[in-house]
């Protein structure tokens, strides 16, 4: 061990005291008030309670994403003398192949050891806070109990003993990306620790990616480790490019620190809100993001345009009042709608049904019209939106007519205390909305964050651009804008059950046409086909009309003045940046091209000269 | 106006024919762009189809793809595992399924993404993994996933792109879009491939290359080619028989060297040189 690894370590010592000091002062600063009479109590609200220990796990994140961009930059400057990845992998690969099962047994339990060591203290002080701390003693064994399965999983069934810590205590396999060299203890106890957070934003994320020798997780990116492989892997070249094509989609250090850093004000900011604008976050905009990131599949992604997409909002929300009902309250059920089956379900298995609904219903609306092109499907949707809102207001006897569905009740989940009887969580108040419906923003972004970099999602670039020449390629061109349109539809539905949730009352009001222009808006605004986009659209163009309620900059508008402001700022958008506030990639330069003459912009592309479709 | 001589039958001598098109006539309200064509295509040979422009090459290739809709005639694709199938009332892209992949005259890429995911977008076409793999990330999709990657690097080495896998389609140079196309265009696996005016607006070095390319296509990977061409020099190099279109009819077909003497194919160019200067 040379003297600079050592410095370097030092440095990182301060550096995560100084992240975890920090950490402290914001839970102070973020914490219950106390007064001069009683100067300790905010401290020891602040402190003392759980809710520190989520402040120290931001601090630790905090000074894993710092030190990730801090070896991003200097990496090149490193004068430690290089061995080539190849002879280190050779190496690794002959010692991991050889390596008896006694020695991979006690890999294994030394990396148990240590984790038990790592989460030890944070066991510990969760069973001293009593009954209160038990979720997140829960969370920690979990993550215990995770952590070990996969360094076990690791172990035997692929056999890459490599990649536990106590491999890499004996010098093995666990190497870093940048320099081809084993990497030390502090950083592969990071890792493993790193691994755990893996499995919380992941939720299930230890599970699917077990078979992919490529795996990178979290912990894996943000450390630029890598684990040689045993087995020389037969496509190279391929990854090789795959990896550069990686750095043009930049999912970078500093772009997982952004998110990490995005996430966590997400989830301490709502916290420290006034009631009105946490209603206003839970029932506008954490929806309109739903929705907006549905819209930016059909819109954005496959180039169709849809000015109905609200109709699915709704047919969401009536199913949640169908199948929902509130407590009885005098002998007497509550039903939101006058039509309802024999039966209550909780909101979270109406998710399903609801979804299943929009598919069936985007697939009915998009069959016969995906086949017409640009325009003409822009009516054809505008229609059915408009179909969907009269019948909900005039099928008095199904769906109460204007009055609407009311006593929708809110989502709950059934959990076991500590002392083992069955209770009930109910999502009735904003902030536990917010984080769940933050769980779930989360999770729609990551699946259709993965749909748009799969096959699928170059098969809609391809419609997008160029129909005629897709279809040439072989891809089904109907059968993919007719998945785009009902996965939008789901993405819409599962929106609507959410509100339907939240607010507890739907009517015909919630679904006229404006709200299908608006979510259209967010989208363009945010730019189409961007993910983060559609976020930031939705975000900023519900939050403006809101704000300007109150006014803006020390001067008070009128309430009924506001979209004057909000058309105003739309005209400036589209003149000086077309592309929305964070454009895709792909979708700015088809809009260079199209200045430049091109090939289109929009999704009609360039055909001519074709008379078939 | 010329004499135009009749239709003469481009499927004399065709043994074990891939694909064959019978007595196709195409309107387009009161304009006939083909009139009666019949050709059939040798298995394993390079056909090149000729003739001056508006001469109907392309419709024919548009209704051989799928694009257009023949009032009358009939296409029979015999694929090598057997059987017969009618490529009429058949939509483009399962006409490609059935293993006939064509280029456009006027290149038509994917330009807002780079030639490595042109080419996979073809091979992906093939492929089953649906959207509830992608979002979940199942191990199908991930290996299908790398068999895209590997195979669509693979064919850009094929065509000498494997530089530019990176670039944006839109960023090649004109030679390489139409090297582009060849690639997404074999990249669908097919049996039959159609080039439309591959060396249009490309340099002699640049035809050479291709003239090359198309050779091994043909030769290595196994792949009947029809081709549209205006270059004589590369029709007479590649083409092991060569059917001359004018006014929508095939007015000549055979050998190359025999074709380029028939009195009728002259005709035809010399008239159309007369017009506008076409070769």
């Amino acid at each position: 061990m040379t003297t600079a690894v050592r410095v370097a370590r030092g440095e990182n010592a301060k550096r995560l005291a100084s992240c975890l000091g920090v950490a402290l002062v914001v839970a102070l600063m973020t914490g219950s008030e106390g007064n001069g009479a009683k100067p300790f109590l905010g401290v020891r609200k602040s402190l003392l309670a759980p809710r520190v220990l989520l402040y120290l796990l931001l601090g630790v994140l905090l000074w894993a994403a710092l030190n990730g961009v801090r070896w991003l930059r200097t990496r090149p400057a490193s004068t430690a003398p290089v061995v080539p990845l190849d002879a280190q992998m050779a190496e690794a690969t002959a010692d991991s192949k050889t390596a008896s099962w006694q020695l991979r047994v006690s890999a294994a339990l030394i990396d148990a050891v240590l984790d038990f060591l790592a989460f030890a203290p944070l066991l510990v002080l969760a069973v001293l806070m009593g009954h209160s701390a038990g979720g997140y003693g829960f969370l920690i064994l979990t993550g215990y109990l995770v952590s070990l399965a996969f360094a076990l999983q690791q172990t035997f069934v692929e056999g890459r003993s490599g990649q536990t810590i106590g491999k890499a205590l004996i010098g093995v396999a666990l190497v870093s990306e940048k320099t081809g060299k084993p990497v030390g203890f502090g950083r592969a106890l990071l890792r493993r620790l790193l691994h755990v957070l893996d499995a919380i934003p992941l939720g299930l994320g230890y599970l699917w990616p077990l078979w992919d020798e490529k795996r990178q997780t979290f912990a894996d990116k943000l450390l630029h480790t890598v684990v040689v492989p045993v087995t020389p892997n037969p496509t190279a070249p391929a990854a090789a490019y795959r990896d550069v094509s990686k750095q043009v989609n930049s999912s970078s250090t500093t772009r997982l620190a952004l998110l990490a850093g995005v996430l966590a004000f997400s989830i301490i900011y709502p916290s420290q809100l006034e009631g009105r604008w946490l209603t206003v976050l839970t029932t506008q905009i954490g929806i309109f993001i739903l929705l907006t990131i549905g819209l930016n599949i059909v819109v954005g992604f496959a180039g169709l345009l849809d000015l109905g997409y609200i109709a699915f909002y709704a047919i969401g929300a009536y199913t949640v009042a169908y199948f929902t009902h509130g407590a009885a309250r005098n002998g007497k059920i509550l039903y939101p709608l006058p039509v309802h089956p024999p039966f209550g379900l909780n909101l979270f298995l109406v998710i399903p049904i609801a979804v299943l609904a929009c598919v069936i219903a985007g697939v009915i609306l998009g069959g016969p019209t995906l086949r017409l092109r640009g325009d003409y499907l822009a009516i054809v949707t505008l229609g059915f939106g408009e179909i969907v809102h009269i019948v909900a207001v005039n099928s008095d006897p199904i769906t109460n007519g204007p009055r609407g569905a009311f006593g929708i009740p809110a989502p709950s989940l059934p959990y076991f205390d500590l002392h083992g009887s069955l209770k009930h969580f109910t999502f009735d108040q904003d902030l536990s909305y917010w984080y769940l419906e933050l769980a779930l923003i989360v999770l729609v972004v990551f699946l259709v964050r993965r749909l748009e970099n799969s096959r699928v999602g170059r098969a809609w670039t391809a419609i997008r651009e160029d129909e005629v020449a897709a279809a040439a390629s072989g891809i089904a061109t109907v059968k993919f804008k007719l998945l785009a349109f009902a996965l939008g539809a789901s993405t819409s539905g599962f929106a609507g059950v959410l509100y339907a949730g939240k607010v507890n009352f739907i009517s015909p009001d919630n679904f006229i046409l404006l709200n299908s222009i608006l979510v259209l808006v967010y989208v363009i605004f945010g730019g189409m086909g961007s993910l983060p986009g559609a976020v930031v659209g939705a975000l900023l163009l519900v939050w403006l009309p809101e704000k300007l309620k109150d006014g803006i900059l020390g001067f008070s508008i009128q309430p009924a003045d506001r979209f004057i402001y909000f058309g105003a700022l739309l005209v400036v958008m589209m003149i000086f940046r077309p592309q929305g506030v964070i454009p895709s990639k792909r979708r700015a330069r088809e809009i260079r091209m199209a200045e430049s003459g091109l090939g289109g912009a929009d999704g009609t592309g360039v055909a001519e000269g074709t008379l078939q479709q | 106006m010329t004499t135009v001589s009749d239709t003469i039958d481009a499927s004399e001598g065709v043994t074990d024919a891939i694909v064959s098109a019978r007595a196709l006539t195409l309107r387009f309200g009161g304009v006939t762009s083909l009139n009666n064509v019949t050709i059939a295509q040798q298995r394993g040979e390079i056909l090149a189809v000729i003739g001056p422009n508006g001469a109907g090459k392309t419709s024919l290739f548009n209704c051989l793809t799928g694009v257009y809709e023949p009032q009358e005639g009939s296409i029979t694709l015999r694929p090598s595992k057997g059987g017969e199938v009618s490529l009429l009332k058949r939509k483009p892209h399962k006409v490609n399924n059935l293993g006939v992949a064509r280029t456009f005259q006027n290149i038509r890429l994917f330009n807002a993404l780079t030639a490595v995911e042109n080419v996979k977008i073809g091979v992906e076409s093939r492929q089953h993994a649906g959207p509830v793999s992608a979002m979940l990330g199942l191990p199908n999709q991930r290996r299908e996933e790398r068999e895209s990657d590997a195979r669509a690097v693979e064919l850009l080495s094929f065509v000498g792109l494997a530089a530019q896998a990176n670039e944006l389609a839109a960023s090649l140079s004109y030679g390489q879009q139409r090297r582009l196309e060849i690639a997404r265009a074999l990249a669908t696996g097919p049996e039959l491939l159609l080039l439309d005016e591959p060396a249009a607006g490309t340099n002699p070095s640049e035809k050479i290359e291709l003239t090359e390319l198309i050779r091994r296509i043909n030769r290595e990977m196994q792949i009947s080619v029809l081709l549209i061409e205006h270059d004589m020099r590369l029709v007479m190099a590649l083409a092991d028989r060569v059917a001359v279109l004018n006014f929508g009819k095939v007015i000549a077909g055979g050998r190359p060297e025999q074709v380029q003497r028939d009195p009728a194919v002259v005709e035809a160019y010399l008239g159309a040189a007369e017009e506008d200067e076409a070769s």
